[in-house]
């Protein structure tokens, strides 16, 4: 559930802008997804290997050059799945959650 | 005082404390390890190393001079173990959900519970081979790891265990030992080791990482620990190769010293043996060594008394060890100034060597009791048969027979390697599989007495009896001496029983009723058969051997009548 979350969450900020791992990992740590930096890494390759990502080297100011990250289109349609599934998620949680304040 | 080295890492230099390095080294293989099988896994280890490089360089600006192990302890907690990392598990753990959630107020620092990586998915040991202490692939140490003990006794106990299997066939003299069925049928015991140890050294994983080798030993892993394992791995020499191609070699060489150790087994024994036998010969003289080779060779009446000593000779035999071995192995201790042992245990190895030097003793008087008794009983003897002879030429008349092909009875010398058989019947080249045959020999006994006959035959022999006709005290008399009158079949008799009939009572009270022994030589199995008959007049006396419905190859090696002394 939670590395499905995160998977989300990574197609999410891709969506806004191009980023690099270091970004992503600052990006979800603080919205307290991130419980160790590393796991990130795997799922970067996975979404690639699934073609959702791609990434481009550029040039730092501060060191080597940074692999960053963006969507592709596969990536953006995908993306909009994952909305639908999540507005439904939500629709139903809510729902759920509803009911239970009634009942109390 | 710290080593430094300074190492390079994406291009970027940083100095180091040497455990530090140590450490990240570690924990960068390990990663590697983990992802080596996954597609891309190259590329995932290169990215954190690309991370670490990065946090590294934070550290760097902070104006840290040199890199030391609480900056990589600190790294290594930030990325995570490669378990923790890896996207491909399902879900974590319910305890690190609640992290997620619950950990939310002290957000920005996930870890500051203390507990470092890994602490949370793991509690207990895993079966890993060692690649740090193994002789042939590291099973064994693991396993004693796992279970606890010195890795050198599992490695004796699981030889041992093998060579005592695949000896079990020299192992017979040990028939009066409870439990000795299992020594007994058990060549397989050996190979369900052997075949074991290559399958688990095919399932179980290596403890390359330092984190599977706490886990190897059921230490938790916490960045103390972990420290701890990969300070203590760097002062070991680096000779240990993690060559996977090893492997195959190393099963070969276990195999090689098997077999080898299996092969020269019976050959030190035979040293050790002689050895003794050469201690045992100044004690008591040469009339045991007499019977010792009447052990070894094939008379019976020899094998018979060696039989009823084997006990006593066997306690000898361990008492010897003992006595010679401890004084042996204390000196050599002594010599390279092992570890101090525990007193009471020095105590009670001195009270066991004194009991063995009393037992062993004793056992000596025993069999020299034994032999004394033995020499007493010999007579002299009169043989009816004769080695290397046709059947024909030494007295043997045949009566009758079916099926019995007589050129091969008479001319046969046996398939085994012994030479001598003065009878042998053999089925019909014509592969009739069932035959009878009755031979028949009379001689003159020349003074009357006590007499004893004994047989010595190869194998299978439930169809064949004996018949003696003689006279005693005038009066016509018939014995029969059937091999299988115990209502026991020779074949199929467990040794319990066995144990209940022979050797410990070679002459059997009831008159007229035979006894017989079974024992192997060479491989092969042979049956000793005897019968007192307890008063013979002089004169005529007959053997009639009956062959009835055999269907095996009868080898009959021997027939002799002895006088008995009163």
């Amino acid at each position: 559930m939670r590395k499905g979350m995160l998977e989300y969450c990574i197609l999410l900020l891709l969506k806004r802008q191009a980023a690099y791992a270091s970004d992503i990992i600052q990006q979800l740590k603080e919205a307290d997804l991130l419980v160790v930096e590393g796991t990130l890494y795997p799922l970067l390759t996975r979404l690639k290997k699934d073609g959702l990502l791609a990434y481009e080297w550029q040039e730092s100011t501060q060191g080597p050059p940074r692999k960053y990250y963006c969507l592709t289109d596969e990536g953006q349609n995908f993306l909009k799945e994952l909305d639908i599934a999540w507005g439904e998620i939500e629709r139903t949680i809510n729902v759920l959650k509803n009911s239970h304040t009634q009942i109390n | 005082m710290k080593k430094n080295i300074t190492i390079n890492l994406c291009g970027r230099i940083f100095p180091m404390d040497e455990d530090a390095y140590e450490m990240l080294s570690t924990y960068e293989q390990s990663l590697r390890n983990y992802f080596r099988s996954r597609e891309g896994g190259e590329e995932i280890a290169e990215d954190i190393e690309a991370r670490i490089a990065e946090l590294l360089d934070e550290i760097k600006a902070q104006g840290t001079e040199a890199i030391n192990i609480d900056h990589v302890t600190d790294i290594i907690q930030r990325l995570g173990k490669p378990e923790e990392m890896d996207s491909l598990t399902p879900d974590p753990s319910p305890e690190g959900e609640g992290k997620a959630n619950g950990g939310a107020s002290a957000s920005s620092s996930p870890f500051s519970n203390g507990r470092g990586f890994g602490s949370e998915t793991w509690s207990g040991k895993r079966l890993y081979r060692d690649p740090y202490d193994k002789k042939v692939s590291g099973v064994l140490s693991g396993f004693a790891a796992y279970f606890g003990g010195d890795v050198l006794w599992w490695r004796i106990g699981y030889v041992g265990v093998i060579l005592l299997s695949f000896l079990g066939s020299t192992f017979n003299f040990l028939w009066w030992l409870p439990g000795h069925q299992f020594f007994f049928h058990i060549q397989f015991w050996g190979f369900a080791l052997i075949i074991a140890y290559i399958i688990l050294s095919i399932l179980m994983p290596v403890a390359w990482a330092p984190e599977d080798r706490l886990r190897m030993k059921g230490k938790p892993i916490n960045p103390q620990n972990l420290a701890q394992q990969v300070m203590d791995e760097s002062q070991r020499p680096i000779a240990q190769q993690r060559d996977q191609s090893n492997y195959a070699g190393g099963c070969l060489k276990v195999l090689v010293i098997v077999i080898g150790v299996t092969v020269l087994f019976p050959f030190i024994l035979f040293a050790i043996g002689l050895f003794l036998a050469i201690i045992v010969v100044a004690g008591i003289g040469t009339s045991l060594v007499i019977g010792l080779l009447g052990g070894m060779s094939f008379f019976p009446e020899f094998s018979s008394f060696v039989g009823t000593c084997q006990p006593l000779l066997l306690t000898t035999l361990i008492c010897g060890l003992i006595v010679v071995a401890f004084p042996i192995f204390g000196i050599i201790r002594l010599l390279r100034g092992g570890k101090k042992l525990h007193p009471s245990i020095i105590a009670s190895l001195v009270v066991v060597w004194i009991l063995a030097i009393g037992l062993g003793i004793a056992s000596l008087i025993g069999t020299g009791i034994k032999i004394a008794e033995w020499e007493h009983n010999e007579g002299y003897e009169m043989e009816f048969s004769q080695n290397q002879r046709k059947l024909s030429s030494i007295g043997w008349t045949l009566k009758s027979s079916t099926n019995l092909d007589e050129d091969i009875a008479n001319n046969r010398t046996g398939f085994s390697g012994l030479p001598h058989y003065a009878i042998s019947l053999q089925t019909d080249k014509n592969e009739e599989f069932t035959y009878s045959a009755v031979f028949e020999k009379e001689v003159n006994l020349p003074e009357e007495g006590a007499y004893k006959f004994m047989s010595l035959t190869e194998g299978y022999d439930a169809g064949l009896t004996y018949t003696f006709s003689y006279m005693d005290g005038g009066k016509e008399k018939e014995a029969v001496l059937y091999p299988s009158d115990t209502g026991l079949h020779i074949n199929t008799i467990g040794w319990d029983d066995l144990s209940e009939y022979q050797m410990m009572f070679p002459h059997l009270d009831r008159e007229n009723e035979g006894s017989w022994q079974r024992f192997s030589q060479w491989g092969e199995e042979w049956v000793y058969h005897w019968i007192d008959l307890p008063h013979v007049d002089a004169g005529k006396f007959k053997i009639i051997i009956r062959a009835h419905e055999c269907s095996d190859p009868m080898m009959i090696r021997e027939v002799k009548v002895v006088r008995i002394k009163e």
